[in-house]
């Protein structure tokens, strides 16, 4: 396979849920498809590097996970302000389903940075050892974070969803 | 409702969107833009360097004194030489492995913004003082023989851009720039941090 068709491929298989991992990270969709293009120039860039040592999910999750990290240091102020008159505005017009992944984005978006990434990876139901390997950290460690990210934002949201 | 289990579910309902593959569109990230502004940069100091030596052999000057062509020359290395800088900031930034662990990442960020610092702290005034000694050589053969009053407007002018350059605009540039790179060293320093304690 040809590095067009192996890029291709690893798009159509990922990308979907890179983009939803960029969106659970910034809140906004235009901000999301922008880290995914990025992620994915940089797969392109460095796909000759990779070395088979790690899952291709693994490997490109890491990527994302860097992309996002570096590209919003400054935005995540703005973001939290932007998508509360976001959520207010929609909170009328939205089905009940919607507004509660809405809650869920904004409740997300209040987390630290790297324990954004590191929920969004446990609700997309990764294994918690393809989570310590992305993250580059053990894997009972991890664990460690996951007891206190869940906690955190359950009571995040419930305060959201008491309002 | 609201245990994990239903914010799982809540998030699961939503099924992430096929997108076309974007294979075209230049990248936006603050990275992409630094690396096309090195190349640009590094390539336009890089063709002045080369304009000035085509104007030195190819038009006839007919300077009498070896030093002034000397000067040219050095006008030519220190274009190139920082041309060649600029450059290797380039490099440097492209040497950065998106794919390591997020803490190591943040570290290879951090190391880079500190090149950049102390670049900052020796190449601006080393840039200025080289430029202006081959700009003072350059003036001895161009200003001899000249009424002196003429000398003193252009030296006059010349100088007062200058040290306006260095002393008022260079510095609060580079007063900006070190803010700017301390604070990203901050935020990544922050950033580290949350991936290494619990």
């Amino acid at each position: 396979m040809n590095k067009q068709d192996t890029f291709t491929q690893l798009y159509r298989q990922y990308g979907p849920g890179i983009r939803k991992l960029c969106l659970g990270y910034t809140g906004d969709a235009a901000k999301a498809d922008d880290l995914l293009q990025d992620t994915f120039m940089a797969v392109w860039n460095h796909l000759e590097n990779f070395r088979g040592e790690a899952k291709w999910s693994t490997w490109i999750y890491r990527i994302a996970v860097n992309t996002c990290l570096v590209n919003l240091r400054k935005q995540k102020m703005q973001f939290v302000s932007d998508q509360d008159t976001v959520l207010h505005q929609l909170a009328e017009e939205r089905s009940d389903t919607e507004q509660q992944v809405q809650l869920l984005y904004k409740s997300i978006s209040q987390l630290r940075e790297s324990d954004r990434v590191i929920i969004m990876l446990v609700l997309e139901d990764k294994p918690y050892a393809e989570i310590a390997e992305i993250i580059g950290i053990t894997e009972a460690n991890l664990r460690v974070k996951i007891h206190r990210i869940k906690k955190e934002l359950t009571e995040i949201y419930q305060r959201h969803e008491r309002l | 409702m609201s245990d994990f289990d239903s914010l799982k579910n809540i998030w699961q309902q939503e099924k992430p969107e096929a997108k076309p593959i974007p294979i075209s569109a230049q990248a936006k990230s603050e990275r992409s833009k630094m690396q096309r502004q090195f190349l640009v940069g590094s390539l336009l100091l890089f063709l002045t360097g080369i304009f000035i030596g085509a104007m030195a052999l190819g038009l006839d000057l007919n300077f009498q004194q070896w030093y002034t062509y000397a000067a040219m020359g050095l006008v030519i290395a220190i274009c190139w030489g920082q041309s060649f800088l600029i450059f290797s900031n380039y490099l440097s930034m492209r040497k950065i492995d998106e794919s390591a662990a997020p803490g190591e990442h943040l570290k290879q960020w951090e190391r880079y913004y500190h090149l950049r610092q102390s670049q900052n702290r020796w190449n601006t005034p080393l840039y200025f003082i080289m430029l202006n000694a081959a700009m003072g050589i350059y003036f001895i053969e161009i200003m001899s023989g000249r009424p002196w009053m003429n000398v003193a407007i252009v030296l006059g002018i010349y100088l007062a851009w200058v040290l306006y350059a260095y002393f008022v605009l260079g510095k609060k540039v580079l007063r900006k720039e070190n803010q700017r790179l301390q604070t990203i060293i901050q935020e990544l320093k922050a950033l580290e941090n949350q991936f290494e304690k619990e």
